[in-house]
């Protein structure tokens, strides 16, 4: 049997971080009934991040546009573990590949299937939902940042009054506003409409995607994959074009520290311009064949002699297939 | 064994996997959408003007109208429904208009100081551009005769300070690098024009040249916002950003007194028998004594939300609106509500009042969007004015 790694999750054991995530939800469900859905994002998020900005507005004299970019830089170095095991899965989920497609021709028994889909994650320290904390936390920032953008670079008087309302009592803080709102060539409040922002976000976007891809065994879960690694970038061009150009600069900030992280871990293969232009993700080198535990043989023996339906994943079936099955059953 | 068999806890989390990054984008979108409801464009907070049996009023974003004070119908608006018209977009007025016999002046968030006919709206000259925004209101120096004006004041974002002859088809004839944005409308009066500046600075200009009067400008810790006014003959008062209201000497620009409260100053004060009533973001309205900045109220009047438009007298009663619509009638020895309590106009106000001397008198309120509403002073009853046209 096989050592199970200490960041697998455990079936049916809360560990200290899922209680603390509960009782974060908790609180969090109790302030959305007692203040409201706007007061609690308010409260919990825009005013703290206003106040965070104009800090660190501070420490970089009075540069707004660098303040966005050093915020960028301490939120993506706080979640950097997330980052990586994200990219580490996503690495493992690629190697493993072969063999993850393999078990889905192999195990017909839908439970059988996903025992050693489940054990293969273990193997190679693959966390399926690994992905989502930090992309969860990326679009949380995003329209957190968003709205406070609107306040602090508002770009008219009346976000200036909102504002004042938003600030904590603290003066070096207050004295700051207004806040310089040029950087480089932008104006932070308001949308850029050189188009050049918007197409930086795209291109940043599109290649840190492609660089963060995961495998996927269906043509049609490739479909869906390659669409969304389009329309994803054209969003973010869409948004950035209607946005203030601080939202902008965080989300390139942030992809380029994506880029570094990747590069971090998948080495220099993501400098590839063939690998950032293929249509999918660059398949690892195939690894030797998993071998068979005891258990597995004594069950894709049982496996065998089961009824087994068509592979669901693939849809193209082979033209013999179901007859095979017929016959089985027959017998 | 059929298809939705095959749907396996592990299909689930390869399908969640697929669909998030869709479902967070559909989120993002929604909450932005949502957000973009919030987001303010330059509205403008000008308050309404009366000369003669015409009120000029900002009653749309970037318009100025000329009603007919009986009725409310509408004389003309600015820019005009044309072809041409619609070329023009003021963005957001935020001071209130000067007018004159024969033209009315304001400044606009494009940046251009416009000088219009009061008959029919046209354009008498210009507009007169200055390098960014204009945020304050447009100040005038009286020539000896009645509504007549030789020099026309006004600061810009782009840190400058213009003088302009409005007899000259708006031709600029001294400007002043106060080398930060002005928001608040210059204080003009025979012997110099004071100017509060985003720098925190306070300056005191010769009217003709626009050269400093002072040694150096009074500095405060932050933005000055408030329109500066005169407390009395040698004191001008001006408070911003550091939540601080100054009294500056207006001889030599040395603080007299200042006094903090809880949030910014950005409504312009008014002075009465010597006390200066003055708003403050925090919620409350102040009353202090000019003299020495001492509170003339047990307590200052806590309002429902927080208060930049500037207080109104109208008679007895002193006439605080706040931010949300809510407005309260007081008594100005006291501070206490005379009404039994506020009256809810609904709609956000952040310009000044205006008092129309008509018997009886009422109170025209513009709120954001240019809904005009009337409170009757003594018994507090608001009236939604339609605007025929």
């Amino acid at each position: 049997m096989s050592a199970q790694p200490a960041s697998a999750p455990r079936p049916g054991r809360f560990s200290p971080f899922a209680a603390g995530m509960f009782l974060v939800i908790a609180v969090f469900l109790s302030m959305l009934v007692f203040y409201g859905f706007s007061n609690t994002f308010n409260l919990l998020l825009i005013d703290p991040l206003i106040n965070a900005l104009l800090l660190l507005n501070l420490v970089v004299l009075g540069q707004f546009g660098l303040a966005i970019l050093l915020f960028t830089l301490l939120l993506r170095l706080a979640t950097l573990p997330f980052t990586i095991r994200q990219l580490q899965s996503t690495k493992a989920m690629q190697t493993a590949q072969p063999q993850m497609q393999e078990i889905q021709k192999k195990y017909k028994d839908p439970k059988r299937r996903q025992e050693e889909m489940l054990k293969l994650y273990r193997e190679h320290n693959i966390n399926p939902l690994g992905c989502f904390l930090p992309m969860v936390i990326q679009m949380v920032v995003f329209i957190a940042l968003y709205r406070s953008l609107v306040f602090v670079v508002g770009g008219s008087p009346e976000s200036l009054v909102a504002l004042s309302q938003r600030l904590y009592p603290i003066s070096f803080l207050q004295n700051q506003v207004p806040l310089e709102q040029h950087f480089l060539y932008l104006n932070l409040g308001q949308p850029d409409t050189t188009f050049i922002l918007p197409l930086i976000v795209g291109l940043s976007t599109y290649i840190q995607q492609k660089m963060s891809q995961t495998p996927n065994a269906s043509a049609q879960q490739q479909l869906q994959q390659q669409m969304m690694m389009w329309m994803m970038p054209m969003m973010l061009v869409f948004f950035t074009l209607n946005l203030p150009s601080g939202v902008g600069v965080y989300w390139v900030a942030s992809n380029v520290f994506s880029l570094f992280a990747s590069y971090y871990v998948y080495g220099r293969r993501v400098l590839s311009w063939r690998y950032l232009l293929l249509p999918g993700p660059a398949p690892e080198p195939a690894p030797a064949a998993r071998k068979p535990t005891a258990d597995s043989r004594d069950q894709e023996a049982r496996d065998n002699e089961e009824p087994a339906p068509a592979a669901p994943v693939e849809r193209v079936r082979p033209s013999h297939g179901k007859r095979r099955g017929k016959r089985k059953n027959r017998r | 064994m059929t298809q939705s068999a095959d749907r396996s806890e592990d299909g689930a989390i390869r399908s969640l996997r697929r669909r998030l990054p869709w479902l967070l984008l559909g989120v993002a979108f929604v909450l932005i959408a949502a957000g973009c409801a919030s987001v303010t464009k330059p509205q403008g907070w000008a308050g309404p003007a009366l000369a003669g049996d015409t009120l000029y009023v900002s009653i749309e974003r970037g318009k100025m109208a000329a009603l007919n004070q009986d009725g409310m119908s509408v004389k003309w608006v600015f820019p005009p429904d044309t072809s041409e018209g619609k070329k023009l977009d003021l963005e957001g007025i935020y001071g209130s208009p000067v007018v004159t016999a024969d033209t009315i002046y304001f400044g606009a968030y494009d940046g251009n100081v416009y000088a219009l006919s009061t008959q029919d709206g046209s354009q008498r000259w210009g507009p007169f551009e200055t390098g960014g925004p204009i945020v304050s209101g447009v100040a005038a120096r009286a020539a000896g005769a009645a509504q007549t004006i030789d020099r026309l004041f006004v600061g810009s974002e782009d840190g400058r300070v213009y003088a302009l002859d409005p007899n000259n088809k708006g031709a600029v004839v001294h400007t002043f690098d106060a080398g930060d944005p002005v928001w608040a409308t210059p204080l003009v009066t025979e012997s110099a024009v004071y100017v509060a500046t985003v720098g925190g600075r306070l300056f005191a200009l010769d009217p003709e040249t626009l050269d400093p009067l002072w040694a150096a400008p009074f500095k405060a810790d932050a933005a000055l916002l408030t329109d500066p006014v005169l407390a009395d003959k040698n004191t001008v008062l001006v408070g911003g950003i550091g939540k601080q209201l100054y009294a500056v000497d207006a001889s030599d620009g040395s603080e007299k007194w200042s006094f903090k409260a809880g949030s910014w100053f950005w409504g312009r004060p008014l002075v009465d028998g010597g006390i200066v009533y003055v708003p403050n973001l925090d919620h409350k309205v102040y009353a202090l004594n000019v003299a020495d900045g001492s509170n003339a109220w047990q307590q200052p009047f806590q309002a429902e939300a927080s208060v930049r438009s500037s207080p109104l007298l109208a008679g007895s009663v002193l006439l605080i609106v706040d931010r949300h619509g809510n407005v309260s009638g007081l008594d100005p020895r006291t501070g206490k509500s005379v009404w039994s309590g506020p009256s809810i106009l609904a709609k956000a106000v952040l310009s000044d009042p205006l008092l129309l001397p008509d018997t009886p008198a009422e109170v025209l309120i513009v709120a954001e969007g240019g809904d005009l509403f009337t409170v009757d002073p003594q018994a507090g009853s608001t009236r939604l004015v339609e605007v025929p046209g």
